[in-house]
């Protein structure tokens, strides 16, 4: 055991319905350093904090705190514990004031004592703030640095911060990063979940990476360059299960898309992109680099404000999700459950919807078309359902992501964009998307694929965009070998620039 | 950081602007706009004497005592809309029960008292725990309180009790110091106990609101109730709790009510539910939970006065358009509210 | 396999037994009231036995595992909304059995009775109720539908008897200043505009409707009472008078009003795409918008269709007491339809909604009006009748009640197959 450990978590294993989340981890972290913890989407990161917050129960394993074991049972639970967390989204109340939010349910309520009290520990953060003003008056960093107060204040030992840095700019973050420093001085332990890698080795001094809810293993921050965290993050035994390749670009094929340095304010800046008929773009880049925000400016659910899109070599112009309908644009958003499903409703409501939505609703499918459409691509994309009447709730992720492709498919687009189409999906149903994908392709249609996964962007691009801070950085043209990873890795680090 | 700024040494000023405030101040100065209106055209008609001014509180008194309760409800993020049967019923209480049963008045408070806050926690705790929507559940509270009402009697019960008659002539006569001696203020003006009980309401929700753990909680809950949850709030207590309170300050109301009528009738105050949340709503309190004060709801009680009172003092216009004018507000009021939300979101934005 | 009993179903066959006997005159007992009671009631007591038998043979059925109750029906909202009705009516049964007698009048070719009342009585609620179930369904609320009643009727009869050369209005009589198409028409465009104001501070300024349609519900009956100099006219043009009083196919007009108006709806909401886009954009608008679904639209047109089906019912109050009532039209009818809507089965939280639970909601609310009404009880008291009915109801609807009784029939079943099985294998 490494000396001057103040939380041991080891053999944790925690069984979901027909996945084993964690699977024998070991964690361990020490008072006043910052532990990085990594892996990518679905690796068990969360599940593994879920674990130590009580939100999940572990079946195995024992979990060691400042000497004592411990099950927590719930967030609160650790809270009074000792281990406080800030998550990603702020958990805060909007309409208190910044005094109210680091103090309420609490001991202390005097306004005289809280505000002095949060002026002090503003001051602590290096934040000159006035703290009676209310919380939503300030920036999502300010908040951000307020939920951090809270959680540090209530005297706790261990301090995870689950991606608190995605919303943030560059002089936010190294704010945050000399709080963390403070606090790191003060002997907190801070456990560190981001998707930059630059973070990781600006303020991290070990690091512990998951694979598929196996323990990698955990480094010193020097032991690793960057490429070697990443490939140790990515794994290599994926590629076994695909193999798969894209279609050739046929020759003679015409441009489908033409967007010339587009580009929205807050979002992109500078996007100029082609993309030919038939062909598989695919979309690399770190996590809020602007891939998302690209595919959502080109559906017209983000207005452009700058440059000129063309489709087939007509200039359009798209305001709004229909008229990119209307052209033969289908995009597939990121957040399935808040921006794709349509839970209540039922398969086959969910298949029609987009189709009915460009027919506009007095010229309705009827039933029977409906239920063509339904039983067609539940039978293509091998939904998993007993029929079509089910709801779409009810299904899991892999089926809803397949039920909501069904709803772009169904519509015949000429372009589609899938935007992180096999985040939280199972190995199974990850590889009948990809599949679908590249066939589509071979169809004719154009597919332009976002996934934080480099390996399959890789594997099924004919193309790959690499997108940097909200522009592009870099173009690499297929075939691809094995260096390409590499290269990749080097243009998103900025040690290269781009073909 | 653009925030930073002037945030050790609070000045009286930056405490004052402090953007949570805005919409008392937007109430504030729209009554004042209105009040300034009066006072230039009917000002020589004594639209500028104290007695008019103190009138606006006693016009709506027994609203504004109910408004009080439902100030609170309104932040947590629910609604009300039992608040005038309940009021009602009190009235209906206290007249039936010493006209046809000889129960001394007090008692009869008392008991009413009890049922306002009885109703006000059941309602609370189907809302809480069973997940009925609050509009559902008090529109339920509402029609059982009228119906009860009704079954006691279909009748108006005047009700004559000396403590009745002693409660509903208290009064405090203004005075002032001239010429060495105190004399009373011409015209002269009263305040009386209804108008004292609204003011000391007002007084006790600020307390309440502002200075105790349990309103903060209350705030807490109508930010946001799942923040507020997971920050270890008690959320179901505090929801009830404020249910309770609005059920007593119904109550409290009913016999505010009955001192102005002195009779029990069992379709008084119909409607009186949407008057007591739209002087809220035009006091600055957000229906979607979270933001109010009892200050701004005064004001929004007396903006509920000085309309009629504008219109009595021209003459000529119908009191209906007291209805319009209040729903021309109330459209002022939350298109206000929506450009405020709409530019510190876009301020957070920057 | 041995046949096995419940002691629901024995119960219900004792019971069913001894209806009969009552019922065929066979037990009779009491003084001479209580045989004048009986005899008049005999055949509400023969249907209770038939009724008993069914339950009788149901649960005999549901202990030996032959039969299930159907989940969709089990789970479904609208069965404890039939279910109320059809108790409310069978307590009425057994107390008055005339209150299910139905009369002819030839003189004004008619049919009267009890149930004739409720459909005819709960028409102007039921109208409401199509559109406000599509505003619940997108998460929204009406208040204003009382206040454009009143509009509704106040125009009306402005247009009736309001003579724009004179600038005067005439004694009342059987005449119209402008022709019955208008009077009519103008009044539910006013209303559909009313309406779409609605719409477009919820939908396009993205206010809440409540606040926002509680506008239009404050100031409403102001401008119903400007439109009419705050005074109340009576009208006696017969015509207008068949709106609300005369009869069509033997039944009485606003009832066919009201089958015209849900077969619109319906066909409206259910042979387009419309109510699918209605229960989308009420489930999840962000992912409704991103499918190409205009939203805003969607809600404008919604609460257009709320004013105008409000100004429909306004037409038919104002043609059943001939004269405009700007403060007591539609008083309570914004609560009374969503009440209806919500019995009826639709969330308050928007999703799938049920324009047929609505009916049945309207119906239900309707029928304990008559119940008061017709057993003399204090017609206020309605008003407690309502709540208790409406509370049992929406406890049995909550959330967690439902949950609780799924997880009940679930073991419940189990525990059926498992005794099936164990029987059969011995």
């Amino acid at each position: 055991m490494p000396d001057n450990c103040i939380l041991e978590m080891r053999g944790i294993e925690i069984q979901f319905p027909g996945v084993k989340a964690l699977d024998g981890v070991d964690f361990f972290l020490r008072a006043g350093e910052v532990h990085a913890l990594l892996g990518e989407n679905g690796a068990g990161k969360s599940t593994l904090i879920k674990c130590l917050t009580g939100v999940n129960k572990k079946d195995a394993g024992t979990i060691i705190f400042d000497g004592k074991e411990i099950s927590p049972t719930s967030p609160q639970n650790a809270i009074a514990m000792g281990i406080s967390t800030v998550f990603q989204e702020i958990n805060l109340c909007p309409n208190l004031t910044v005094a109210e939010n680091i103090f309420v349910g609490r001991k202390e309520f005097k306004r005289k004592v809280i505000n002095k009290r949060a002026q002090e520990l503003m001051k602590r953060f290096h934040l000159d703030i006035d703290v009676t003003r209310p919380l939503s008056y300030y920036s999502t960093a300010v908040q951000q640095m307020v939920s951090i107060a809270r959680a540090v204040d209530i005297q706790a030992k261990v301090l995870i911060l689950d991606e608190p840095t995605s919303s943030l700019d560059e002089n936010e973050v190294q704010l945050l990063f000399s709080v963390m420093r403070d606090l790191k001085a003060e002997g907190l332990g801070i456990i560190f979940i981001t998707h930059f890698l630059d973070q990781i080795y600006a303020i991290s001094d070990r690091m512990t990476i998951l694979r598929n809810g196996h323990l990698v293993g955990t480094y010193d921050i020097g032991e690793l360059t960057k490429f070697e965290l990443v490939s140790k993050m990515i794994g290599k035994d994926m590629e076994a299960i695909f193999d798969m390749h894209p279609s050739e670009v046929k020759a003679d094929a015409s441009t489908m898309l033409n967007a010339d340095h587009i580009g929205a304010p807050g979002a992109v800046h500078d996007i100029s992109l082609a993309v030919k008929q038939g062909e598989l773009v695919g979309f690399g880049g770190l996590l809020g680099s602007g891939r998302t925000e690209t595919a959502e400016m080109i559906f017209g659910a983000n207005h452009i404000t700058k440059g000129k899109m063309e489709i087939k070599g007509k200039a359009v112009d798209i305001k709004k999700p229909f008229d990119a309908i209307m052209n033969g644009i289908a995009f597939c958003p990121e957040d399935r459950k808040r921006d794709g499903i349509i839970g209540d409703l039922s398969i086959r409501e969910n298949i029609m919807l987009a189709v009915q939505a460009r027919k506009g609703f007095l010229h309705p499918l009827s039933r029977q078309e409906q239920n063509e459409l339904a039983d067609k691509y539940i039978k293509a994309l091998a939904i998993a359902t007993p029929d079509a009447e089910k709801k779409i709730g009810e299904l899991s992720g892999g089926n809803q992501q397949k039920v909501i492709l069904a709803r772009w498919m169904a519509t015949q687009p000429d372009l589609l964009i899938l935007d992180e189409p096999t985040r939280g999906i199972d190995v199974g149903a990850k590889a009948e998307i990809q599949r679908l994908m590249i066939q589509m392709c071979g169809d004719g249609v154009s597919v332009i694929f976002i996934s934080s996964e480099l390996e399959e962007v890789i594997r099924c691009s004919n193309r790959i965009v690499i997108m940097r801070d909200g522009a592009k950085a870099g173009e690499l043209v297929g075939p691809f070998d094995g260096n390409t990873q590499n290269r990749i890795l080097q243009i998103i680090a900025g040690e290269e620039v781009g073909a | 950081m653009s925030q930073k700024s002037h945030g050790s040494n609070q000045s009286l000023i930056s405490r004052i602007m402090n953007p949570k405030y805005i919409m008392v101040y937007a109430t504030i100065a729209i009554f004042l706009i209105i009040y300034a209106f009066g006072a230039i055209v009917y000002g020589d008609v004594g639209f500028t004497t104290l007695r008019t001014f103190v009138n606006f509180f006693t016009d709506n008194a027994y609203y504004g005592i109910s408004a009080v309760g439902m100030t609170m409800v309104l932040i947590t993020g629910g609604i009300d809309l039992s608040v005038a049967s309940v009021a009602s019923l009190t009235g209906m209480l206290v007249a039936f029960g010493y006209t046809r049963l000889g129960i001394s008045p007090v008692i009869m408070m008392l008991f009413s008292v009890v049922i306002g806050v009885g109703l006000g926690t059941l309602m609370g705790a189907a809302i809480h725990y069973l997940n009925v929507p609050p509009f559902i559940t008090t529109l339920t509270g509402n029609f059982l309180a009228r119906g009860v009402c009704s079954l006691i009697s279909r009748e108006s019960i005047t009700i004559e009790h000396p403590l009745i008659d002693k409660l509903a002539g208290f009064k405090i006569t203004l005075m002032k110091f001239s010429e060495g001696e105190w004399v009373k203020i011409k015209p002269v003006t009263h305040i009386n106990l209804n108008v004292l009980i609204f003011v000391v309401m007002i007084i006790i929700g600020t307390i309440i609101l502002q200075h105790t753990r349990f309103g903060r909680n209350v705030y807490a809950v109508g930010g946001n109730e799942q923040s507020a949850k997971l920050m270890g709030l008690p959320v179901g207590k505090t929801k009830v709790a404020v249910y309770a309170i609005n059920g007593f300050c119904s109550a409290l109301a009913g016999i505010a009510y009955l001192l102005v009528v002195k009779s029990g009738w069992n379709m008084a105050l119909q409607g009186g539910e949407l008057e007591v949340i739209s002087c809220a709503v035009i006091g600055g309190t957000l229906l979607t939970g979270g933001v109010g004060y009892m200050i701004g709801t005064m004001f929004g009680v007396l903006l509920k006065s000085v309309i009629p009172a504008l219109i009595t003092f021209n003459g000529h216009l119908n009191s209906w358009w007291g209805k319009i004018a209040t729903g021309a507000l109330l459209l002022l009021f939350i298109v206000i509210q929506r450009a405020v939300v709409t530019y510190t979101d876009k301020q957070k934005a920057k | 396999m041995k046949k096995k009993s419940s002691l629901p179903s024995i119960l219900c066959f004792v019971l069913a037994v001894v209806c009969l006997l009552v019922g065929v005159g066979v037990i009779r007992f009491g003084g001479a009231g209580a045989r004048a009671f009986l005899d008049r009631q005999a055949v509400a007591f023969i249907v209770d036995a038939i009724l008993l038998v069914v339950a009788g043979v149901v649960f005999m059925l549901m202990a030996q595992g032959k039969f299930t109750i159907p989940a969709g029906i089990a789970k479904s909202k609208i069965t404890w909304a039939v279910v109320a009705e059809l108790l409310i009516l069978l307590v009425c049964l057994n107390i008055r059995i005339d209150f299910f007698s139905i009369s002819f009048q030839p003189s004004t070719g008619m049919l009267y009775g009890s149930l004739i009342d409720i459909v005819n009585r709960s028409a102007e609620i039921t109208i409401i109720g199509m559109g406000m179930t599509l505003v619940i369904a997108l998460g929204g609320t009406d208040l204003s539908v009382g206040a454009l009643v009143a509009v509704s009727g106040a125009f009306a009869l402005k247009l009736l008897r309001w003579d724009p050369s004179s600038v005067e209005y005439g004694t009342p009589g059987d005449y119209t200043v402008y022709p019955l198409i208008v009077v009519i028409v103008v009044p539910l465009l006013v209303c559909l505009l009313m309406g779409a104001f609605n719409g477009v501070m919820i939908g396009q300024l993205g206010l809440q409707p409540i606040i926002a349609t509680l506008i239009l519900m404050v100031s409403g009956r102001g401008v119903a009472q400007i439109l009419t100099n705050g005074k109340q006219f009576t009208t006696l043009y017969s015509p207008f008078r068949w709106i609300g009083q005369g009869s069509l196919f033997f039944l009485p007009t606003p009832i066919i009003i009201t089958i015209v108006v849900v077969a619109l709806v319906m066909l409206f909401v259910r042979k387009t795409a419309f109510g699918t886009f209605v229960e989308s954009v009420g489930i999840n608008r962000s992912a409704a918008r991103l499918s190409g679904i205009n939203a805003k639209m969607v809600i404008l047109i919604v609460f257009a269709i709320t004013g105008f089906l409000s100004g429909i019912s306004g037409m038919i109050y104002s043609s059943r007491i001939m004269s405009n009532d700007s403060n007591n039209a539609g008083l309570n009818y914004e609560t009374d339809a969503i009440l209806a809507v919500v019995i009826g089965g639709t969330s308050m939280s928007g999703g799938k909604f049920s324009l047929t639970g609505t009916i049945i909601g309207s119906l239900i609310i309707r029928t304990i009006v008559t119940f008061v009404y017709y057993f003399g009880v204090a017609a206020e008291a309605t008003m407690a009748f309502k709540a208790l009915i409406i509370a049992v109801v929406i406890v049995l609807q909550s959330e967690p009640v439902r949950n609780a009784m799924a997880k009940r029939a679930q073991a419940r079943a189990q525990a059926t197959m498992s005794t099936v099985k164990g029987g059969a294998a011995a």
